[in-house]
């Protein structure tokens, strides 16, 4: 059938423009907006020089202090940091960003359909979310790393493989609380007359959910996976920091980090070599974490405390 | 209750039973071979034959019962990298350190965070509630390995106040336990004050406030056991991250627990050890969710309300 007007009934443009103008006043996620813009485009537009200086090595200037031709002074091998935490970063953000995008699919698919199918499908479905939840999700994206890193080697090769798998097992179970709160929302808008008008009108159920459905449940999935990218690169950064994430020479925060931690003695220590990752990563986690707060006090207010 | 707490006792086995499964089709399913050691020569087919016998690994599905008989019998197998021990003993040696410091941890984090959510939600609005909320943003954000590297500089490195690492005295334990139970600590606060604003306006603290019970007897008694249930279902999957939390914790301190092997035992594949670590920490979250299961429905009067 062809519909000339596709309104959701809920779809409400000054509605929208409130809660847009409400983020807006919200300071200090809109400082931690500006700061993750600061740090994205700075990973992204050094890439073509950080990449090739990661890994140039001058062992006579190893450990050498932040100077002004080294601002953020050299490893252990002589290598440049400032490269090493650019590309590190670029590697973490885009590890997170992946990870989230695929939790944000899974997740949405299985609460919606939990949601639309509802009945006894429904409750296995999300009685199985309920135990997954239970269980320690890191020591499943160690195995999903551990089982299939191998096999992804052969067709991407060695670095490629490292990245890809990692993001694929992070996000292939941080997908929980978005299956709840999709499959929350879905149950709610069924029950609303639009849908229910939509359905007497012979639009079937796959159609109902892209052009009725889906267009309603946009904010909230915005509002997790904002919040999920932090918790992916949290969890990348733990796997590289036990030397089973991101793989070296590659850099990620998180193993920089742990190298950082290693310089750290009695004798002599290197403090630029851990201050520097650890503040990038726990910077940018915080700003990402005051962004999604603030899109859900603005969109999710039931949510908010 | 009962029939709630019986249909948990009945899928707490058969979840134990899934955990060990896949986490053996995920490590049988590693290409290569794990007998043969990082840059070292190809073992010959009839030793390697050799070394699965002695393994009971001849074939996957053999393995998979064998392996599993033997968990049955609490046998945890033999470690294929540490070639003298099994992994019992591994476990015997290593699950109490992580328990210990686990568990202190969880107490710790349980005290301050729900003491620091009170205050937050009592002292709405003033630097209180905004201390609680930052402690509660950073220790959310913030990773432990950070928290921790920066305890040990300052008061190990710099001030020298505790022991850098290392376990046996009780001075070493501090650190680890803090670092770990921050994010925890950040957590609980959050649900205690969410949960306290809730009640504190609720009929029926106005009811105990009118039969002239003391501020702090409201807030104490009445109104902290409905804003801890909240708190009480979060700490089943807390003692799982926990568990879990404490491998970053066991690196950053150089503690010798379980946490630790199974990341070795990943790095090694050494396919034994990390059954037997799986295995452990699935019975153990597992033991851990019931028990809050039950610890709910005795404290909750609706649940066994209903159940009448």
């Amino acid at each position: 059938m062809t519909r000339t007007a596709t309104t959701p009934a809920l779809y409400d443009v000054a509605h929208e423009a409130r809660r847009w103008s409400a983020f807006r006043r919200n300071r200090l996620a809109i400082a931690s907006l500006v700061f993750l813009a600061a740090i994205v485009a700075a990973c992204v537009l050094a890439a073509a020089w950080s990449i090739p200086a990661s890994n140039d090595q001058h062992l006579d200037d190893a450990r050498t202090p932040p100077t002004w031709l080294q601002p953020l002074g050299t490893d252990k091998l002589g290598r440049p940091l400032w490269a090493r935490c650019l590309l590190g970063g670029l590697i973490s953000l885009g590890v997170g960003l992946a990870a989230a995008a695929i939790s944000v699919i899974i997740g949405t698919g299985w609460g919606a359909f939990a949601g639309l199918t509802g009945g006894r499908v429904d409750a296995i479905m999300m009685r199985l979310v309920d135990i997954l939840y239970g269980l320690p999700y890191i020591l499943l994206v160690i195995l999903i790393k551990f089982a299939f890193e191998r096999r992804l080697e052969g067709v991407f090769g060695a670095a490629a493989a490292n990245v890809i798998i990692l993001f694929l097992a992070i996000g292939a179970v941080s997908w929980l609380t978005m299956a709840r709160v999709v499959r929350g929302q879905v149950l709610s808008l069924k029950a609303q007359p639009f849908v229910e008008a939509a359905r007497a009108g012979g639009v079937s159920g796959a159609g109902i959910f892209w052009r009725h459905l889906l267009p309603n449940l946009i904010g909230p999935i915005l509002v997790y996976a904002t919040l999920t990218v932090p918790q992916a690169m949290l969890q990348e950064s733990f796997l590289s920091f036990l030397g089973i994430g991101i793989h070296p020479p590659l850099p990620s925060w998180g193993n920089l980090a742990a190298d950082g931690l290693e310089a750290i003695n009695n004798v002599q220590s290197a403090w630029w070599l851990i201050v520097f990752p650890c503040t990038l990563l726990s910077a940018t986690l915080l700003s990402l974490n005051f962004i999604g707060d603030g899109l859900r006090d603005a969109f999710d207010p039931s949510q908010s405390g | 209750m009962i029939r709630r707490i019986g249909s948990r006792l009945v899928q707490a086995p058969l979840i134990l039973w899934a955990v060990y499964t896949i986490t053996f089709v995920m490590v049988v399913s590693v290409p290569g071979n794990p007998f043969e050691h990082e840059g070292g020569r190809n073992l010959s087919p009839v030793i390697e034959m050799g070394l699965r016998q002695r393994y009971g690994m001849e074939d996957n599905w053999q393995f998979y019962w064998r392996y599993l008989t033997g968990l049955l019998h609490g046998d945890l197998g033999q470690s294929l990298h540490y070639r003298d021990w099994t992994c019992n003993q591994i476990v015997r040696h290593s699950l109490p350190v992580s328990a210990a410091l686990g568990s202190l941890a969880l107490l710790i984090a349980l005290f301050a965070g729900v003491g620091l959510g009170v205050i937050g939600a009592v002292r709405r609005h003033t630097v209180w509630d905004y201390l609680t909320l930052g402690v509660a943003v950073v220790g959310i954000s913030v990773p432990t390995f950070v928290i921790g590297a920066g305890l040990l500089i300052l008061l190990a490195v710099w001030v020298r106040l505790f022991p850098p690492g290392g376990w046996g005295t009780p001075a070493q334990l501090v650190l680890p336990a803090v670092t770990l139970a921050l994010p925890f600590m950040a957590y609980i606060a959050r649900l205690t004050r969410l949960g306290m604003i809730d009640v504190l306006s609720s009929d029926f603290l106005r009811t105990a406030r009118a039969k002239g019970l003391s501020e702090s007897q409201v807030v104490l008694k009445h109104a902290l056991r409905v804003a801890f249930l909240p708190v009480l279902s979060f700490l089943g999957p807390a003692a799982a991250a926990v568990l879990t939390g404490s491998f970053v914790i066991e690196k950053v301190f150089n503690v010798p627990g379980l946490g630790l092997h199974f990341v070795n035992g990943v790095i090694n594949r050494d396919q034994m050890l990390i059954l037997a670590a799986v295995t452990v920490y699935a019975g153990l979250i597992v033991l851990f969710n019931l028990l809050v299961d039950i610890a709910y429905t005795w404290l909750d009067p609706r649940i066994s309300a209903e159940a009448i």
